[in-house]
């Protein structure tokens, strides 16, 4: 049983007026279409890597699998539960670091963003302290009592994705968690990331990525042009880190 | 409970570190207080009858009805900017990618604004009596605690709606626009409902501030028990019960749109 599938998602993006949304008026702007007929699915303990250049509808489709963004046709299904699940059944199986906006407090410590957002997992303070001490130290997250407004940008990422691990998910979304790292970070949360964060083989991981060598540390790869998925493989049947790269340089389909 | 705390924990925290703002908002309040304090010196003379159901003084009157409207610029005001700085800033989107229900996302952030208010409330008070002569020795504290109750249920379910208006228009918020503008008109802060032409009396019989103020005035300044105040309890419980369901489901349908929009986060 898949542990995440996504089944003929479609998701298309309006520019619509506060007007024309409250009058349901017909979108007077472009539309942008994100994700078109998109069917994939990760199963249990497997490594997922979704590649395609900007804009090609990789966050939204990790967006859509969190149910932080709905889609215009298609479905969802989390542990083969109906995809009908609420948004809080989602939340509890699933954790997504996508950062842009990172949606952390600025005046509040790294530390102090945990422990609120552990809260509101429902973890209690014993609890939330154990996984709070325990994701800093996996993610060697440094200064956790400074303000967030403070850190550098590779200890905001390191943050982020550390509060995705708060609950302990089944299915870890991440959105290119080894952007703004040093090299040597880079390498590190390469490791946690085909260790599954700690999670041996239970932990299902789907992330994007732009650099072809981290996507070979998956066990499949998804290429996404277009909003379509154009490509889905081992990484050997790419040619490895090489092959991977020109798959990902490789210009759009013409939209049909 | 705990998810309530919190967020209680987590504003707090915020608020505590701007400690010059706590100090720059009750000076804004002291100056505010002796501006009404010399306005009701210059029309105490000839004040209308309209007064003399509050006890014929302008001072308190107004004091009153400006420290009390504070709970509708609170939840209006405060909890739509609250909300759409989280909007904003992507914690609404974090927020939303937690368990926590939506009623208690509205409630959590409303209620650091409503307690900050009671605090606001306090220094508006104390300033009346302790530099301007205000006398609140007379007050019913029964009746009062029952009617800031209400009025806290009935006016903070307006910010709600109000906060779904920012998150769904963004630069502008009807619902405080519009709204808010007509209650602060018809429901009697800075004079008695009684001097309104027929139609806007009539029309201020449908504000929940109305009631909140009358009654309020009426057992702060002049004593009355609880069972003189029923009607004024009654309509703030009957506004309470109708405007929070649909807060909340106005909140819900809010919410839904932006997941479809992809704006739980600014785009």
């Amino acid at each position: 049983m898949p542990a995440l599938e996504l089944l003929n998602v479609t998701k298309r993006f309006h520019r619509v007026s506060a007007l024309a949304r409250l009058c349901r008026m017909p979108p007077p702007g472009p539309e942008v279409t994100a994700l078109r007929g998109v069917s994939v699915s990760a199963s249990e303990g497997e490594l997922l890597a979704v590649v395609g250049p900007n804009g090609a509808g990789k966050t939204t489709l990790l967006k859509i699998a969190a149910g932080l963004i709905l889609p215009d046709a298609g479905a969802v299904r989390v542990a083969g539960a109906p995809p009908d699940r609420t948004r809080r059944a989602i939340t509890r199986m699933l954790g997504i670091a996508a950062g842009d906006p990172p949606g952390f407090y600025d005046r509040l410590t790294g530390r102090e963003n945990l422990r609120f957002f552990a809260a509101l997992h429902g973890l209690g303070r014993a609890a939330a302290s154990r996984r709070i001490e325990e994701t800093l130290a996996r993610l060697e997250l440094e200064a956790p009592e400074r303000r967030y407004q403070e850190y550098s940008a590779g200890t905001k990422q390191r943050l982020l994705v550390a509060r995705a691990l708060l609950h302990d998910p089944a299915v870890l979304l991440l959105d290119e968690p080894t952007r703004s790292l040093d090299p040597a970070g880079q390498l590190g949360l390469r490791r946690l990331l085909t260790g599954r964060f700690g999670a041996a083989e239970r932990r299902t991981i789907v992330f994007t990525t732009h650099q072809p060598e981290e996507a070979a540390l998956a066990d499949r790869v998804a290429v996404l042009i277009d909003g379509t998925l154009s490509a889905l493989g081992a990484p050997a049947s790419f040619g490895g880190p090489a092959g991977l790269a020109g798959f990902m340089r490789r210009p759009a389909a013409p939209a049909s | 409970m705990s998810r309530l705390a919190a967020f209680l924990a987590k504003d707090w925290r915020i608020f505590a570190s701007y400690r010059a703002g706590l100090a720059v908002r009750a000076g804004q309040i002291l100056f505010t207080v002796a501006a009404f304090y010399f306005i009701g010196r210059l029309i105490d003379a000839g004040a209308s009858p309209a007064l003399a159901p509050y006890g014929g003084a302008y001072f308190p009157f107004v004091l009153l009805g400006l420290a009390f409207s504070r709970y509708l610029s609170a939840s209006m005001t405060g909890l739509a900017s609250a909300l759409r700085q989280e909007q904003l800033q992507g914690t609404l989107e974090a927020v939303l990618a937690t368990p926590t229900p939506l009623a208690l996302i509205a409630i959590g952030n409303l209620l650091s604004e409503l307690i900050w208010t009671t605090g606001e409330i306090a220094v508006y008070l104390g300033a009346g009596a302790v530099l301007f002569g205000l006398d609140l020795g007379s007050a019913d504290l029964p009746a009062s605690l029952v009617l800031l109750a209400l009025t806290v249920a009935s006016l903070s379910s307006l910010g709600v709606l109000s906060a779904s208006g920012i998150l769904l228009f963004r630069e502008f918020d009807p619902v405080s626009w519009m709204l808010g503008g007509l209650m602060r008109l018809v429901g009697g802060v800075y004079f008695p409902v009684a001097i309104l032409p027929g139609w806007l009396e009539t029309m201020a019989g449908w504000v929940p501030l109305t009631y909140a103020l009358e009654g309020m005035r009426q057992a702060v300044l002049m004593g009355r028990p609880l069972a003189e105040l029923q009607p004024m309890c009654a309509a703030l419980a009957a506004f309470a019960l109708v405007l929070w369901p649909v807060a909340l489901v106005v909140f819900a349908w809010t919410i839904r749109r932006l997941q479809r929009d992809g704006s739980l986060s600014f785009r």
